[in-house]
């Protein structure tokens, strides 16, 4: 590490955010051209391509002479790129939604913000009446923002060396920033390779069922549209109800991919491309699929007991909806927000676990829910005797105690982050009619942890429309926090990031 | 590990030492039952009954002599194992004596559940109680009632080190194990001088309170205070306990009451380490801790955000805003639980606030429950070294308490305690919505958090009916022995409970 006593220069994140929100910007020629097909409006997609190719022109030529950016300034550019990719999404909401749709610049904020954050919140009440183009858009946010993920989780937030995350990516995990070795951008890669394969996969898979007549309604725009929201754990649909019109088929097949997408993507390229496939042997991947399976039956015998569903219907529910949940999709193939107490009690907690790391999910992460368990029963052994000295292990090897402290600090963050957000919902004046202290804890769990849907009228079938604009904005905000896993936000907002 | 290479295990073999623990426990009982003459004077005075409380006495004195016997009286033999065990028996003990009045009264608790209940949130210092009618119990069992708060505010286990001089090697641990907070903070050398000088300090303060609360109603009989609610409610200011044999709790007396009794919860909610500093001169020693100004800002905090919601949502003038915020968080975050007013129909925002508060508690080594300000100072120490960490990687950051580095064990202790606690909240919270809902009793996930909240917190008083002026009695049973077994665990501090749940405790 450079020892020069800076203080954080902006030009050189600015150029790092231009360039990304820029070439994320390039990619509305998909919903430009498919607008050009059908026929439709094709300014709402112009306008901030030719934007976003000036910025991206702008930061790329500004580069030359810019240094590299160090660590706090790629820190700093973390941050606003997420932002940034927010505020790139408002025009074309702005400028193409119909009625029903997020037209008012804070509702284009929100709708963009769980779009690159793969959250799936929605302010949308009318779904059909918006352009086809745009709906694609929509989805292909959560595309995008799956990949910004991979890059987040794999390059920054390992070295950041906070929450536990330099635990995760072992494979990559390096001192310094400056230095991106070749290898970790061969993994970057590698993990985003799988990321498509797995997106192509779905397309070809949802595509098939639907000219096979499996899947009701289940076109090629709806195929595509689907598998950007599945494979990013987003759960933007198109359709109002989700993914309950397209039948069992299609919610199997999803099911299965939400299930994929939420395990560690490194370990499919281990085993399938390099052949190792021992790499499943691995602890965190055990309790995960547990994770689902424990909560799937817990839902299944509430939904079985209290006959909202047979058995055969009850176990591709419960299991649709814990795979969508855990995993912060929060696609719903049922109006869950109408199901009892037990189950929503499950689907709650649930929230806060997330998926694995590597993986483009959000919330917790199922490593740090395992480490905490394994920390907390620790401490209760260690009573017995305090002078001994217990590692932790994972994957049978000892985990630093300096990891395992920053997962603890992390989770409980994480818990009372949402639970004064929660309190922060009720306290807006401008609240919702009848907002209850459940329905206001959801909305803080499910936009933390990027799930999407809460409970009561922001369920999967609702929307976050009736909120009040700061409240909205609160919720975006929340979202990119939650995205960012906290700490980079705290870091960026605290006095020593700022001092030389 | 070593150890155990020295030694090789023996599996399947008890190493806990039940006889020692068995003793500690009878001894215990049998002492503690002489608590009963107290209730019996004040029974001859007003002329209530003295079988609810002869009984016992007599049963409780003969039951711990046998227990203590039978086992071979051999509490000295408590070891550092023992004492977890031994103060969790002890604990659940105590509350079987102090539920025996009640059951012998024939009140409308005498219900085994019910009475079981109100004992242990008498001697845990919680104050959530399933009485009906307050108004129609006797003098002598609400004086019971409150004596058992003031009992297990400074511990059962410490008076019983200062007064018998009973401790064996394990006697560290049982101080550790039974006195609230991360660190008992050694006052001297020798245990039962910290033990007795504790209990001194206690008794002090208390009388110090009883006769003030006296002087004010004696001289201003408007306040309507007596000496009997003044002993009563200083039993249970200075154990942070909450009862109150008025049905209206605090809202009965008048104001210089009010402050009196807020004043002394303030104190009862700090370290009394330094209470005792202060006695012996050091005048400075409370301004001077971190975590006593920590307690003091975050009352401080907490009572202005109530007073702008008072302020804002009802009629309420400045001064009775700022007075009635004041006394309810403070009643709250030191987990007494006393009402000056019925909090359970302010705005939802001082609501969330109080809640909020019950997770707080005092200061460690205080009559307080909860998980305590000085475990929630460490956490966010901790957060915010990762924080700085983040911008200079290379940077050896400790954190500091009172300018010492504290030790990452202890941190991390104290994040894991927080961890555990909120993870012991969430799933009885869970099991008493999921008992209500099954009993079709209609209370929304909030009540059922509250309910949680205020009993692992030994704070008190619920939302809904479960209310400062109200009680649990409507709850359904197996809701209340949740709630019992919340309180319990969250005296103890969950780890000397939950340890006697591993296998690694009692075998070899």
């Amino acid at each position: 590490m450079a020892h020069r006593p800076t203080t954080v220069r902006l030009a050189p994140a600015l150029r790092v955010v231009g360039l990304v929100v820029g070439g994320a910007g390039a990619t509305l020629a998909a919903p430009l051209v498919y607008a050009a097909a059908l026929g439709e409006d094709l300014v709402p997609y112009l306008v901030p391509l030719v934007l976003s190719g000036i910025v991206f022109l702008a930061a790329f030529l500004a580069g030359r002479r810019l240094e590299t950016p160090t660590r706090r300034e790629a820190l700093l550019a973390a941050v606003l790129t997420w932002l940034g990719l927010s505020a790139l999404g408002i025009l074309p909401y702005v400028l193409g939604s119909a009625p029903g749709g997020p037209q008012g610049v804070v509702d284009a904020f929100f709708e963009s913000t769980a779009g690159f954050t793969a959250t799936g919140a929605t302010v949308m009440t009318d779904f059909t009446a918006q352009p086809r183009a745009l709906m694609l858009w929509r989805s292909q946010t959560q595309w995008i923002g799956g990949i910004g993920l991979i890059v987040l989780a794999v390059i920054f937030l390992p070295r950041l060396a906070v929450g536990g995350r330099q635990l995760i990516e072992t494979e990559t995990a390096g001192p310094q920033l400056e230095k991106l070795a070749p290898h970790l951008r061969a993994s970057t890669f590698r993990i985003v390779g799988v990321y498509v394969v797995l997106t192509i996969i779905v397309v070809v898979g949802l595509t098939a069922l639907g000219a096979a007549g499996l899947a009701p309604g289940m076109g090629p725009f709806e195929a595509v549209t689907h598998a950007f929201t599945t494979v990013s754990a987003g759960g933007f649909s198109p359709d109002s109800r989700s993914i309950e019109p397209f039948g069992p088929w299609a919610q199997w097949l999803i099911a299965i991919a939400i299930v994929i997408a939420g395990t560690n993507l490194a370990l499919w390229f281990r085993a399938i491309v390099l052949g190792r496939v021992a790499s499943f042997k691995d602890d965190e991947l055990r309790w995960y699929l547990g994770i689902i399976g424990v909560g799937a039956v817990i839902v299944l015998i509430e939904l079985v007991a209290s006959g909202t569903y047979g058995f055969a219907d009850g176990i591709r529910q419960a299991f649709f909806q814990v795979a969508s949940i855990t995993t912060g999709t929060g696609y719903a193939s049922a109006d869950f927000a109408l199901w009892g107490e037990l189950a929503l009690g499950t689907l709650f907690i649930l929230m806060f676990v997330g998926g694995c790391t590597g993986s483009p999910t959000g919330a917790l992460k199922v490593m740090r829910v395992v480490l905490f368990g394994r920390v907390i029963l620790r401490e209760i052994r260690a009573t017995i005797h305090p002078e001994q000295v217990r590692l932790i292990r994972i994957n049978q090897r000892p985990v630093n105690p300096r990891i395992v402290h920053g997962v603890l600090v992390f989770v409980l963050l994480y818990v009372v982050l949402v639970l004064l957000s929660g309190v922060a919902l009720l306290l807006d004046p401008g609240r919702p009619e009848g907002l209850n202290f459940e329905d206001a804890l959801s909305a803080s769990a499910a936009s933390i942890g990027n799930v999407g849907p809460g409970f009561g009228f922001l369920g999967p079938m609702g929307s976050y429309e009736p909120f009040s604009a700061p409240s909205k904005v609160f919720l975006a905000l929340l979202m990119v926090v939650g995205r960012l896993e906290i700490f980079p936000v705290l870091v960026v907002l605290s006095r020593a990031f700022w001092r030389a | 590990m070593s150890a155990a290479a020295v030694a090789p295990p023996r599996p399947g073999r008890l190493r806990v030492d039940l006889g020692a623990t068995l003793s500690l426990v009878g001894l215990i009982v049998k002492w503690l039952s002489l608590a009963l003459v107290a209730p019996i004077v004040v029974a001859l005075i007003y002329g209530d009954s003295l079988r609810p409380f002869l009984i016992p006495l007599v049963v409780g004195i003969a039951a711990g002599f046998t227990v203590e016997r039978l086992a071979g009286r051999r509490a000295n033999d408590v070891g550092v194992r023992e004492a977890f065990a031994g103060v969790a028996l002890t604990w659940l003990a105590a509350a079987l004596l102090g539920a025996a009045p009640y059951m012998l009264d024939g009140g409308d608790i005498r219900a085994p559940v019910d009475a079981y209940f109100e004992a242990m949130s008498g001697f845990t210092t919680t104050g959530a109680s399933v009485m009906g009618d307050i108004a129609s119990h006797s003098e002598a069992i609400l004086f019971w009632r409150s004596l058992t708060q003031w009992l297990g505010g400074m511990g059962i286990i410490v008076l019983a080190i200062a007064v018998l001089n009973q401790s064996g090697p394990g006697g560290k641990a049982l101080l550790q194990q039974e006195a609230p907070g991360p660190d008992a903070e050694k006052l001297t050398p020798r245990l039962r001088d910290t033990a007795i000088r504790l209990w001194l300090v206690y008794v002090g303060l208390s009388a110090a309170l009883a006769a003030a609360l006296w002087v004010v109603g004696l001289i201003d009989p408007g306040q309507g205070m007596d000496l009997y609610n003044a002993i009563a409610h200083t039993f249970t200011t200075m154990s942070t306990g909450g009862f109150s044999p008025e049905p209206r709790s605090m809202e009965s007396f008048g104001w210089v009451s009010q402050l009196l009794v807020a004043v002394f919860m303030v104190i009862a909610g700090a370290n009394f380490a330094l209470w005792y500093r202060t006695a012996r001169g050091d005048l400075r020693a409370a301004p001077r801790d971190g975590e006593f100004r920590w307690y003091v800002g975050i009352l401080a905090t907490l009572s202005i955000l109530v007073a702008i919601a008072l302020l804002a949502t009802t009629d309420a003038g400045w001064i009775s805003a700022f007075g009635q915020a004041a006394f309810q968080v403070i009643t709250i975050m030191t987990t007494t639980g006393f009402a000056s007013q019925d909090f359970a129909v302010w705005a939802p925002f001082a609501l969330l606030i109080l809640f909020a508060a019950m997770f707080i508690g005092g200061c460690a080594g205080s009559t307080s429950g909860s998980i305590k300000v000085l475990r929630i100072r460490l956490a966010l120490g901790s957060a915010r070294r990762d924080i700085e960490t983040a911008v200079h990687p290379e940077a050896v950051l400790p954190v500091r308490q009172n300018g010492r580095p504290v030790r990452e064990a202890a941190l991390q202790g104290a994040t894991a305690f927080i961890g555990l606690y909120l993870v012991t909240f969430a799933v009885g919270a869970a099991a008493i919505l999921l008992i209500a809902t099954l009993h079709g009793f209609a209370i929304g996930a909030f009540d059922a958090m509250v309910a949680a909240a205020t009993t692992i917190g030994n704070v008190g008083p619920g939302v809904g009916e479960a209310g400062p002026m109200g009680s649990f009695a409507a709850y359904p049973w197996e809701a209340k022995v949740v709630m019992t077994f919340l309180m319990w665990i969250g005296r103890l501090e969950l780890i000397p409970i939950l340890v006697l749940a591993t296998r690694a405790y009692w075998l070899r």
